[in-house]
């Protein structure tokens, strides 16, 4: 009885091996066979953060490990520590990671402080596979989570932007359709608000600090605003406009639930989910969440819309999460491999797959992809365009200088104050911009985004 | 050769090793803490490029230039009093009670020790969890008795919501203290005073309290110290907001020299006051334990 437990245990490992063999194309079993050759046995440390796209690449690293031999070890870190952590490392020079997942938007930090190390001779040597496609990534997210100075510093791995989420089953109910313009998204937080025991009429981060400038900024461009001119590098928060958003942002912000100064994209989620909301304004990456089952109480009633439009157009943000070489890493080019497999054009499908958050023009078009919820696609492909006319404008949404999550941090406090009613909005501004000309004074590099399409 | 140097030369020996521990655990990284608060040093940029600025970071915080500074110096004294307060009378409440009860001790003893037995990080998140204003197990209750949603966190809310999780995880330490000191006492001006017919507040006015006062000390002390370093359970719970409403020292020390701002040169001068503000107040503390032994 044993030796046949055996024989199927054997045969079923031969079997998945094939399976895994097979999955891979042609090519990138010969990729993987001379990779295993030079690197195999290697023992990868990414540092990453929990996040969906964190999960899907856990779930591919066995048939990584599988085709060349190289070992993965993964160190999460808590979103608001990685940076510090990672810039600890670098300036230790312990070089105890060899990959490092970071936000997009701090890539100009990144940059400034030399922690990451230019990819282009990797892109081009021999270690990526064939067919990797590095123009198939979303140019936008190409440009603003993973370059910085003209160089390539990191591959996109999960391109986020933001838009709306709503209850279609509520919307039916009280005859309403779904927002397109800034006013109409007003109007519809208000109306929901209350209109069922313990509804929000909206949700979204909005903790004091950085998270809530964050949210601003989804707003400001909506009404010809911005906290920073990202040519002259003025700030531009006392201009009416910003102030405009700003008084936009507090009003969207009373029809959501009590202690939403308190709220980050985590309470917000989990709050829609348990269909204490009517609209949700987050990330794209998240919506895999809101259409689980284990996690989500309202599968199947959601629609989706693309963010609002102001009266100076519909503007989006791009951002989300990259993977770069520290200068420190000790194998660099198995971690270049890792990156390569797993953001390669073969596998988008089958990250995808694994609720990953796509960064691939060709993913946006993959049936199986969109068959699996066409109106989510439809509402991304809708955002991805609101990013990009933001970067057609030339400007950023989070401004590419080093100095940017600072300002943020103290655009947030004083947004904050005006969101707690300790302040007014016109007095937030003022005490904002004069922390954002002494920080911007101190600033090591402020670049000039070109208009791009 | 004096009497008092042949002393001091014996006790060399026997006090050298832990006087090398110390340096090496203590006062070099103080320091070195000392020396990076000197300067204008970003996490991130090459060690060798950190600028001196001698004292600016600390002109910066005392001055009056840095705003939150000042507020989170405020936020901790409230904070640390409330913890201290708190947890003094809950604990000497808990340690009467246990000293009073005969069965049953060892249980409710166990019950007490608990939160002890958590890290402050699950504390923090499991009254995260219950402080919730939508799932939180607390508004479930006072929705049922009181028909109410309260926001815990609030601006107005959130300093005192922190606080009760301070003196939750403070008070069983401070009971122990207490039980051990009230179980110390000797019995003779106890059962004296039931002779004489003293009422329960009389002998707890005129004879627990003043005989376990250099126990309170040493309790308050520890407290009160460990109040002003209290982090975990506070980050978790509101990272500092909303808005400065729980932006303690320790808080504003890792935003700035951590978190979002990486300025580990301003982040080290916090940290050296947030030292010096602890040890003035242990030192005020110590005297008055002194004062207590000599009286």
């Amino acid at each position: 009885m044993r030796w046949r437990i055996r024989a199927a245990l054997a045969i079923s490992v031969v079997l998945g091996s094939a399976v895994i063999a097979h999955a891979a194309s042609a090519d990138l079993r010969q990729w993987g066979a001379q990779v295993k050759a030079k690197h195999g046995g290697t023992t990868l440390v990414v540092s990453g953060i929990p996040h969906p796209s964190t999960e899907a690449f856990q779930a591919m690293t066995p048939d990584f490990t599988e085709l060349t031999g190289i070992k993965v070890e993964w160190d999460l870190i808590e979103t608001g520590r990685i940076q510090s952590k990672q810039f600890l490392e670098h300036t230790a020079k312990t070089g105890r990671y060899d990959v490092n997942m970071y936000k997009g938007a701090s890539v100009v930090e990144y940059m400034a402080k030399g922690v990451l190390q230019p990819l282009s001779p990797f892109l081009t040597g021999e270690l990526t596979p064939k067919g990797y496609d590095y123009e198939d990534l979303f140019p936008a997210a190409r440009e603003t989570l993973g370059m910085a100075g003209g160089a390539i510093l990191g591959i996109p791995t999960a391109s986020e932007s933001f838009f709306l989420a709503y209850r279609k089953d509520l919307f039916q109910k009280y005859g309403k359709t779904a927002p397109d313009t800034t006013e109409q998204l007003l109007e519809l937080a208000r109306f929901f608000k209350d209109k069922e025991p313990g509804l929000a009429g909206i949700v979204m981060r909005a903790q004091t600090g950085r998270t809530l400038a964050l949210a601003w900024s989804l707003l400001t461009h909506q009404f010809c605003g911005s906290m920073v001119d990202q040519k002259t590098w003025e700030t531009t928060l006392e201009k009416p406009e910003t102030i405009r958003s700003l008084k936009y942002l507090l009003d969207l912000l009373k029809a959501g639930p009590i202690g939403i100064e308190n709220y980050t994209w985590e309470e917000a989620t989990s709050t829609f989910m348990a269909g204490k909301a009517a609209i949700w304004f987050e990330a794209t990456a998240l919506q895999p969440w809101l259409e689980d089952p284990k996690k989500s109480t309202i599968v199947g009633k959601i629609g989706y819309a693309p963010p609002p439009k102001g009266p100076c157009g519909r503007y989006g943000a791009m951002a989300g999460w990259a993977m770069g070489i520290p200068v420190e890493a000790q194998h660099k080019d198995a971690a270049w491999a890792f990156i390569a497999y797993m953001t390669s054009k073969e596998l988008a499908p089958t990250y995808a797959a694994k609720g990953g958050v796509i960064s691939r023009i060709s993913s946006l078009d993959d049936a199986k992809y969109v068959a699996h919820n066409p109106d989510f696609v439809k509402a991304l492909k809708a955002s991805y365009e609101a990013a990009a006319n933001l970067t057609a404008k030339g400007e950023k949404w989070v401004p590419p200088t080093d100095v940017a999550t600072r300002l943020h941090e103290r655009v947030g406090t004083h947004a904050g104050n005006a969101l707690l009613g300790k302040e007014t909005p016109e007095d937030a501004v003022k005490a904002a911009a004069k922390e954002v000309r002494e920080i911007l004074a101190k600033a090591a590099v402020k670049e000039q985004p070109a208009p791009k399409k | 050769m004096t009497k008092r140097s042949t002393v001091h030369g014996a006790a060399l020996p026997w006090v050298a090793p832990c006087a090398v521990v110390l340096c090496l655990l203590i006062l070099i990284p103080a320091a070195f803490l000392l020396y990076v608060s000197l300067t204008g040093y970003e996490l991130g940029f090459p060690w060798a490029e950190r600028p001196f600025v001698g004292m600016g970071n600390y002109q910066e915080l005392l001055g009056g230039s840095d705003y939150e500074f000042w507020v989170s110096v405020r936020r901790s004294v409230s904070y640390a009093s409330l913890v201290t307060g708190g947890s003094l009378l809950l604990g000497m409440g808990v340690a009467l009670l246990l000293n009073a009860t005969g069965r049953g001790r060892t249980f409710v003893m166990l019950v007490v020790i608990m939160p002890l037995a958590i890290s402050h990080a699950i504390g923090g998140l499991m009254w995260k969890l219950m402080y919730n204003v939508e799932f939180g197990v607390l508004n479930h209750v006072f929705g049922i008795l009181f028909g109410l949603k309260v926001n815990w966190l609030s601006d107005a809310n959130a300093l005192y919501a922190t606080a009760v999780v301070g003196v939750w995880m403070a008070a069983p330490f401070v009971a122990l203290f207490f039980l051990a000191g009230l179980q110390s006492l000797p019995r003779g001006p106890f059962e004296a005073a039931r002779v004489d017919g003293a009422s329960w507040w009389q002998t707890f006015r005129h004879l627990t309290l003043p005989m376990l006062r250099p126990i309170v000390l040493v309790v308050t002390l520890f407290t009160v110290i460990d109040a002003l370093r209290s982090f975990g359970a506070i980050y978790l719970l509101t990272e500092g907001g909303p808005g400065v409403a729980t932006l303690v020292l320790p808080l504003y020390m890792y935003r700035t020299g951590f978190g979002y701002s990486n300025i580990l040169g301003k982040g080290s001068a916090i940290a050296f006051v947030l030292i010096l503000l602890t040890m003035a107040l242990a030192g005020i503390l110590v005297r008055m334990m002194r004062q207590a032994r000599e009286a």
